[in-house]
């Protein structure tokens, strides 16, 4: 074998291939082999999974803006049905307001009726028990009253009680005073 | 070492094609060319391999970025020449060739022409990779319609079409980047030392721009080609 460094002055045509063609293209398919087995798996690799974690992303991107507005349709839908609910509510105390009110007002009038019938009933009592007293007791004094002033004694019990009930059937005459108890008394 | 393209020392010529050249069992090697590959090479190399070892899905570097850009951009000139189901493999054999054809150029930028030129302003790696390239492209014409691939060769302008594919592919790259290599000597050969830094690192600029669009015209072509191979109409040149 035989090496010799030298300079090649253009002897032969430069535009012609020397065997230097063969040590380029194994050069060459070196290069591919290298590129292709260890350099183009993995670039490869890396470009497959980022398309696919951005088709990913733009999945997940969709499904959240899906999900959004299915979440403020579900808020829309909520806050309109408690808009309703609250309305009915409202309506519902109204009402109730309304319907109590009415009742206590009904049963305050009863009550006001029962204790004024009340009132009117125990007032009645004490004027006919008044009444009675003061018959018992005037009789005897109004006898007492006109023996001193005419001198004599009522000793005859049948006139004096006619005398004396004459003279409440007069009293009761007297305008402005009710006619039960003094009818009662008159008629009997 | 004297320079590989530029002679400009002594009489200011410019030397093209002039290579750092070992001779083994007879046949030559330009060494320049084979070093400045291997550069490149391990420059995808490890690149490649530091954007796998991080590769990130949450978080990925400027690095790893650029690479997926790539490969989302020949992905898509694969699926609309022939489609990614066709033939899938093409979608990584293009993401080499385009790697490898950019970093080869982009040592253009470096002001290392003289011991480092960029390995693609040499037929040995243009020519090397339009025939990887049109022999794949056969290789799966042939085996999905084999039929139809050699009946289209009854018309003679599809073989020159086949034969003038692969040398317009690799003089194409080669032309654009060897240039770049020359319009860099005459710059330095023309312009006085206190001036040339201004057009040679605006130069240096453009080269950039240089080795970006063929490394996408060589790929987008090898794409074309396949999808040529596989398309459902068979050509009729």
């Amino acid at each position: 074998m035989t090496v010799l460094a030298q300079e090649q002055e253009g002897g032969g045509n430069f535009l012609l291939p020397n065997l230097t063609i063969v040590i380029e293209v194994l050069a060459f398919l070196l290069i591919l082999y290298v590129l292709r087995r260890w350099v183009w798996p993995p670039l490869s690799k890396a470009m497959n999974d980022r398309q696919a974690m951005v088709r990913r992303q733009a999945a997940e991107s969709t499904e959240a803006t899906r999900r959004l507005r299915q979440a403020e349709e579900r808020f829309d839908s909520a806050l309109a049905e408690a808009r309703r609910e609250a309305a009915t509510i409202r309506d519902e105390a109204r009402a109730d307001a309304k319907r109590i009110r009415e009742e206590m007002r009904v049963a305050a009038d009863a009550e006001v009726e029962r204790i004024r019938q009340r009132g009117e009933e125990q007032l009645a009592r004490q004027r006919e028990q008044v009444t009675r007293q003061l018959r018992a007791e005037l009789g005897g004094l109004a006898v007492q009253l006109a023996e001193r002033i005419i001198g004599q004694s009522l000793a005859d019990d049948g006139l004096r009680r006619a005398t004396v009930d004459r003279f409440l059937a007069d009293l009761d005459q007297v305008p402005g005073e009710p006619r039960k108890a003094g009818a009662a008394g008159g008629a009997s | 070492m004297s320079p590989a393209v530029l002679l400009a020392a002594e009489g200011g010529e410019i030397h093209i094609g002039k290579h750092w050249t070992v001779s083994l069992l007879g046949f030559t090697l330009n060494l320049d060319t084979i070093i400045a590959t291997l550069v490149a090479g391990a420059i995808v190399i490890g690149l490649g391999l530091w954007v796998a070892r991080r590769a990130s899905v949450g978080k990925p570097t400027k690095l790893q970025i650029a690479f997926e850009v790539t490969k989302e951009q020949i992905e898509q000139q694969v699926e609309d020449n022939l489609g990614i189901r066709t033939a899938p493999w093409v979608v990584p054999f293009a993401f080499a060739i385009a790697l490898l054809i950019l970093f080869s150029n982009l040592l253009a930028i470096l002001p290392s022409e003289e011991w480092l030129p960029p390995p693609t302003a040499d037929v040995n790696l243009t020519f090397g990779l339009s025939f990887v390239v049109m022999l794949a492209v056969w290789f799966t014409a042939i085996k999905r319609h084999p039929v139809r691939f050699f009946a289209h060769f009854k018309n003679p302008m599809a073989i020159i079409e086949e034969i003038t594919k692969p040398i317009s592919l690799s003089l194409r790259l080669f032309g654009n980047v060897l240039s770049g290599v020359i319009m860099i000597q005459l710059i330095i050969l023309l312009f006085p030392v206190w001036l040339f830094w201004v057009p040679f690192t605006a130069w240096k600029l453009f080269d950039i721009f240089i080795a970006v669009l063929q490394a996408v015209i060589f790929t987008i072509l090898t794409i074309i080609y396949f999808g040529q191979a596989l398309a459902e109409e068979s050509d009729a040149h």
